[in-house]
């Protein structure tokens, strides 16, 4: 993460580069943006996870000036966003979810009309090296590959050195030598003072490369924060296989934590999730009497495990809150 | 915090704290004109959009028969009407084809984020769809000079109109793409306003020859004012009361004539471009 050489946010005015503050979008009767706010700060890049049909699209379209909120407001480098108004233009760049390319053109073509068409820009010769494709420049485009069509796509948004960038999916389609290229380059660009609002299928991209996240599901901010906060929030866990005679009312009481009984490939297991403020101690504090207990009754604890979570673990328990939604259960938070 | 100096406290090299002039939307225009020429000359389908129309220009020649107007020949009334024929054949079905195509491909919704305004666009689409139709309509202009040595007696009518009707075309071929889901679609959907303005425009079925109703209607629509435009300027004509009878006309008389004609198309021209009010960027949705 970059937090540590990142210039002072907010510098000048103070404001928020890009700001949401209680979003909604409907679609007819179809509600799919259900009042989520977030602020992404210069030289910082937020994340915006979740499932297919989370929102997260819809969001970043508003966000591009596409779409009129339903209700809420969104600002951008402090201007209402709706409609490209000409105080941004120049100022704000995209890569759309998917390619948005001429195919008849080639590379160094393409990069050409863009440079053309702003102000300041990068040097082709920059450009093509940013994206790779410097052996590719006089290909027509059609014959790019998708990954290649991708980083040709992100080399267009930032050749304006934009303050302000949306990347959805950027990185989708590339193998796994240009993913790692192209989050550098990100990276860098963040480390320039960008505010970047990032939406990803990839849970590793947003580990290495938010400063902040939130997951989305169903239109709604479940878990918002950096990715310390949310996988600390969302608990450890300590777990073991039941014993034999033992009834879930006879287990003890520990400390900060809940006790869940559930099935592992047709085992019946134990598993506390232990949440606090005492992020560092906690795990350990509930250990403990676990351990006084077991010693007491005489009870081994097999398979016992401790670990703490992953943001993987975050985001599958958001998306399986929702399957309990549904069926009439109660949100996991 | 608020008193801060920004020419000191920016941090070096961020990309808020450069100064930067942005460039004019007529640069942009005329840059993404060579474009189009370039696109116009790899995308054979769109290379065929534009030279099909020519097909009316060869109609045009072998018309026979005797002219309603008298001392213009049927030739020189379809010849110089023809531009017309160009003009909605590539506004209407190119453009709306291409349009589409590229919506679907989201290549106007990336321009659009990376905040090229869409007069740049439009702009650029209309500039180039005008150059083919100017040189396209040379082809029946050096005909008739060719042939006969007919030169037009109002040039400047005649590009008017050419402009004018290139502009409405343009704009409401790009403007039917709303009704498209995609550039097959939109192909289809376009065929129906081709055939509706090319059978009510005069060039098919002379418009006297049409119930009263019907002729004031066509009247009405864009094309049958443009090609009556055409005519009289190239011919010098007064033939916006009908084919039948016209006198010949020239200066103020012509102009004062044509003026009904001239208010439709302005009209319409108008009219296209409110129409681009409800045009569609984002293929996903309306909206």
């Amino acid at each position: 993460m970059s937090t540590a050489e990142q210039p002072t946010a907010g510098t000048g005015s103070g404001e928020h580069a890009i700001s949401v503050r209680d979003l909604r979008q409907s679609y007819g009767d179809f509600e799919a943006v259900r009042g989520i706010s977030f602020e992404v700060e210069r030289g910082e890049l937020f994340a915006l996870l979740g499932t297919n049909g989370a929102g997260k699209t819809t969001t970043v379209e508003t966000l591009e000036g596409f779409r009129r909120p339903t209700a809420g407001s969104v600002r951008v480098l402090g201007a209402d966003p709706y409609g490209q108004p000409p105080e941004l233009r120049g100022r704000v760049d995209a890569v759309l979810q998917h390619s948005g390319l001429f195919p008849e053109l080639t590379t160094a073509e393409t990069v050409d009309l863009s440079r053309d068409l702003a102000a300041d820009p990068m040097d082709r010769d920059a450009v093509l090296e940013l994206t790779g494709l410097t052996d590719k420049a006089g290909v027509q485009v059609r014959q790019l590959s998708g990954g290649q069509k991708r980083r040709l796509d992100l080399g267009l948004a930032v050749l304006s050195r934009p303050e302000a960038l949306f990347l959805d999916e950027p990185t989708t389609g590339m193998d796994p030598e240009a993913r790692r290229a192209t989050w550098e380059t990100i990276a860098g660009l963040v480390r320039e003072g960008m505010a970047i609002l990032l939406t990803t299928h990839y849970l590793e991209e947003a580990e290495r490369l938010a400063d902040r996240l939130a997951i989305m599901h169903r239109g709604e901010t479940r878990a918002e924060g950096t990715v310390r906060d949310v996988v600390l929030r969302w608990g450890d866990r300590i777990a073991f296989r039941m014993p034999a005679g033992v009834r879930v009312e006879d287990l003890p009481e520990l400390p900060g934590a809940t006790a869940a009984a559930e099935i592992r490939r047709g085992e019946a297991w134990v598993c506390y999730t232990v949440r606090g403020d005492d992020a560092d101690g906690r795990a350990h504090r509930a250990m403990e009497p676990l351990l006084e207990w077991a010693r007491r009754s005489g009870t081994a604890l097999e398979r016992l495990e401790l670990r703490s979570a992953s943001l993987e673990d975050v985001f599958l328990s958001v998306a399986e809150g929702a399957a309990e939604v549904v069926s009439g259960g109660q949100d996991s938070g | 915090m608020t008193t801060q100096q920004t020419a000191t406290a920016a941090p070096t090299g961020t990309a808020g704290a450069r100064q930067r002039r942005p460039v004019s939307t007529l640069r942009q225009t005329l840059r993404l004109t060579r474009t189009e020429f370039t696109l116009i000359y790899r995308y054979r389908t769109a290379l065929f959009f534009v030279l099909f129309p020519l097909v009316f220009v060869f109609l045009g020649v072998v018309t026979q028969g005797e002219s309603p107007v008298p001392g213009v020949s049927n030739e020189t009334l379809a010849l110089t009407g023809s531009p017309a024929a160009i003009i909605m054949m590539i506004g209407i079905m190119h453009v709306s084809n291409t349009y589409a195509a590229r919506r679907e491909q989201l290549i106007l919704k990336r321009f659009r984020a990376s905040g090229v305004p869409p007069l740049a666009l439009f702009g650029a689409t209309t500039l180039s769809v005008l150059a083919v139709v100017v040189l396209l309509t040379a082809v029946p202009v050096g005909v008739l000079i060719g042939g006969s040595g007919e030169l037009p007696a109002d040039p400047v009518m005649v590009a008017l109109t050419v402009v004018l009707s290139t502009v409405t075309m343009v704009l409401l071929g790009a403007a039917s793409t709303r009704l498209a889901r995609n550039a097959e679609s939109a192909q289809m959907i376009s065929m129906l306003p081709f055939l509706a303005l090319y059978s009510s425009s005069g060039l098919m079925v002379p418009l006297e020859m049409m119930p009263g109703e019907l002729e004031t209607v066509c009247r009405l629509l864009p094309m049958a004012p443009v090609v009556d435009l055409l005519r009289g300027g190239y011919t010098g004509h007064d033939v916006f009361g009908g084919l039948a009878g016209a006198s010949p006309a020239t200066g103020l008389d012509l102009w004062a004539a044509a003026l009904p004609s001239l208010a439709v198309v302005l009209v319409w021209t108008a009219l296209s471009v409110l129409a681009l009010r409800y045009f569609r960027w984002d293929p996903r949705q309306p909206g």
